[in-house]
């Protein structure tokens, strides 16, 4: 009798948790599921649903601005990912090293510490072609970095990569002190210095938090919208409008919240192929 | 076994409790009921309303203390608290989504003319048909803002003041230009004066001419489509199509492409006229709000130095703009409808309502303040544009108000901007777009 109770106790003491997690995560997903499989707007929402099958989904492969939304997507997450990672990454090994990191570590943490909606208005501000003070005072020629097409997505980037990149530097850095300091003297005394050292002893060691890192800035920048809701509201002519942005307007804006939710199944499908994609990579 | 069972007591235990407090948190009213204050005091029952606006907050601060003291006045015997809250335009209409959504209780919200069908549709907004005609609606508002609070024959909202959209710009500049502001009333003129104004603009380090880009190059397109006759959309016998197919909404489509050939800019990151304020751009187009991107030292000379004027039109016909502006409505679960309803008539009382006008230069709906002297000259004194103003009240023309007129005006977006990156002729792009607008009725 003892032995069963001592193997009922420790999940009788995770079923409070597991309440919590039911009811906060996995019941919304299904509810979410649920809305998408019905016809549901802003207009029949207190009225009775009726069954819509996969007519949203049908709707989404048929509606050519959900797939540019996807473009969109890829060319941000692409951009921002990369550029977080490289500059966070590189910081994080500076400091790891450098004798003045506790002066600058605050310094570059202080993006992170903004909200991102005021990211999204200062870096609005910045770039405006006007009365931004990047072409009003550094550049003293005016660049349309928030109103031409061709350079609004690269803009955005550059404002979350400013915003994000602490979050890398730091998770990095972390991952830089877990390596054992005698196996990076044995490899020092056996030639490996500078790049090398970095490329085959310390880049090995770290890979799991690389990719772990990887798939949670990645998984936050494919469902960002807010900073790019603030800074162009996907315009000019849809050229940063994301997928997750497309996600809000339908809901929010034309109030077709089964298209939303359709999207957001979508958006989550794709996340998890990522992270799939990045463990792979990383074993 | 003791043990179990002692787990299983404490966990049904817990069950029961929550229970009982859920069941007790049901009873419990979740907004302040009229409560009586002891017999030996004046019979004043408190009453709280919940209200939610869109920002700015400061002209609900003074529209609502006024109209506080106003009520006070009319029903002495009602201890009433107004508790508000403001949003951001697009989040007030996600909050509307929200707490449509969720039958959230409320008592007024503020609603954009543009959404009052969606969330009829939705039974979140009360018919106030008996109130409203009681009140003396079709009497006291301009007849298209009396339309603009019908939605399917009924009534469910006061159209609480419009703005208009107008044209400014620098008297000083236009000088060095060599352009009369006279120059540009008409469409052929202020084409030819476009790339004066942008070379005398470029030399001072100005912009020349902006007309806004996203989001809302459709709103100011309007103007033009109906100084060429068009509409945006006619009624039919399933529902509704577009009335832009035509001659005029090509016309007007083109007036982008000619605009930008001309060289107007179309800023695509729009912060409502401080760009004009701020001495950037020498003609803006803006709403009749510009004037109050001005501090209070540059508004009291500001005649001298700035000009505004209705849209230009094509020669002979007359030049049109939109109405914009805020409707109150009381949501469906008011607890307290009537007094909603009678607060909201306190805030459109001429004597609470004009003094806020005239503060932030916003249009009356209401005849009675826009003509009445005893009104109209505080909107005179305080507002250094009133006769433009005037005249835009009444060649105003307000949007659709349907549950579809955001796709509506999303599609209209799409075509235009690919007029104005000259991604496609103004031809295709009406005829594009009225193919999309006119699916949305068949299904």
């Amino acid at each position: 009798m003892a032995r069963l109770n001592e193997s009922i106790t420790p999940y009788l003491l995770l079923l409070p948790s597991f309440f919590v997690l039911f009811g906060l995560m996995i019941v919304p997903m299904i509810w979410n599921v649920y809305i998408a499989l019905h016809d549901v707007s802003i207009t029949n929402i207190a009225k009775s649903w009726k069954f819509a099958g996969l007519s949203n989904f049908r709707y989404l492969v048929n509606d050519e601005w959900f797939w540019n939304s996807l473009l969109v997507s890829a060319k941000f997450v692409g951009a921002c990912v990369a550029g977080q990672f490289l500059i966070g990454f590189s910081l994080a090994y500076l400091l790891s090293k450098e004798r003045w990191s506790n002066l600058f570590r605050p310094v570059f943490i202080l993006p992170w510490f903004m909200s991102i909606i005021v990211t999204g208005y200062s870096w609005e501000m910045l770039f405006h072609t006007r009365l931004g003070f990047i072409n009003n005072y550094l550049l003293h020629f005016r660049i349309p970095w928030l109103e031409d097409p061709d350079i609004a997505i690269w803009s955005v980037a550059i404002a979350n990569v400013w915003w994000g990149t602490a979050f890398t530097m730091l998770f990095m850095e972390t991952s830089l002190t877990s390596i054992n300091p005698e196996i990076l003297d044995a490899a020092e005394v056996d030639g490996a210095t500078g790049l090398k050292k970095l490329r085959y002893v310390i880049i090995p060691l770290i890979k799991p938090f690389i990719a772990v890192n990887l798939i949670l800035i990645t998984m936050w920048t494919v469902n960002l919208f807010d900073l790019i809701l603030v800074m162009t509201g996907g315009g000019p002519l849809y050229s940063t409008r994301t997928t997750s942005l497309y996600m809000y307007q339908q809901a929010f804006n034309f109030g077709e919240i089964s298209l939303g939710s359709a999207v957001g199944i979508v958006l989550l499908a794709l996340n998890l192929v990522l992270a799939y994609a990045y463990l792979r990579a990383s074993r | 076994m003791a043990e179990i069972k002692k787990w299983v007591a404490f966990l049904l235990l817990g069950v029961v409790v929550a229970a009982v407090m859920g069941g007790c948190a049901q009873k419990s009213p979740t907004t302040p009921t009229p409560t009586t204050p002891p017999s030996e005091e004046p019979q004043k029952t408190k009453v709280t309303l919940t209200a939610y606006f869109a920002a700015p907050k400061d002209r609900w601060e003074a529209l609502v203390k006024a109209a506080e003291e106003k009520f006070e006045e009319e029903h002495p015997n009602i201890d009433l608290e107004i508790k508000y809250m403001v949003y951001p335009y697009g989040e007030m209409h996600k909050k509307l989504v929200t707490m449509a959504a969720a039958n959230a209780e409320a008592d007024i919200v503020s609603i954009d003319q543009i959404w009052l069908g969606e969330f009829v549709e939705a039974g979140y907004i009360k018919d106030i048909s008996n109130e409203a005609k009681a009140w003396g609606i079709e009497d006291k508002l301009y007849a298209p803002y009396v339309k603009g609070c019908m939605y399917d024959g009924n009534y469910y909202a006061v159209w609480a003041w419009t703005d208009a959209r107008l044209m400014w710009y620098r008297k000083d500049i236009l000088e060095k230009a060599n352009v009369e502001p006279g120059d540009l009333k008409t469409w052929e003129g202020f084409l030819k004066a476009v790339p004066k104004i942008k070379d005398v603009a470029e030399a001072e380090g100005m912009g020349g001419v902006a007309f806004p880009g996203a989001p809302w190059l459709v709103d100011w397109w309007y103007p033009y489509l109906f100084e060429n006759g068009g509409k945006i959309l006619v009624k039919t016998n399933g529902g509704y199509k577009a009335g832009f197919d035509n001659e005029a909404g090509i016309k007007a489509a083109n007036y982008l492409l000619e605009m930008k050939k001309a060289g107007v800019e179309f800023p695509t990151v729009w912060k409502w006229g401080e760009e004009f304020a701020g001495g950037r751009y020498v003609v803006w187009f803006g709403g009749t709000w510009v004037l109050g991107k001005f501090s209070e030292e540059e508004q009291a000379n500001i005649s001298e130095k700035i000009g505004v004027m209705m849209f230009p039109a094509p020669s002979g016909k007359e030049s049109r703009t939109l109405s914009g502006g805020w409707l109150l409505a009381i949501p469906s679960t008011s607890k307290h409808p009537d007094i909603a309803w009678e607060f909201i008539k306190c805030m459109l009382d001429p004597d609470v309502l004009t003094p806020v006008l005239a503060e932030y230069s916003y249009l009356p709906t209401q005849k009675v303040i826009a003509e009445d002297s005893a009104y109209a000259s505080q909107l005179e004194e305080e507002i250094p544009f009133w006769p433009v103003f005037r005249e835009a009240l009444t060649k105003g023309a307000a949007r659709p108000n349907m549950p579809e007129y955001p796709k509506v005006a999303e599609i209209l977006y799409e075509e235009l901007s690919k007029v104005v990156y000259e991604k496609t002729t103004p031809e295709d792009a009406v005829h594009t777009a009225a193919e999309k607008v006119n699916a949305l009725w068949q299904g």
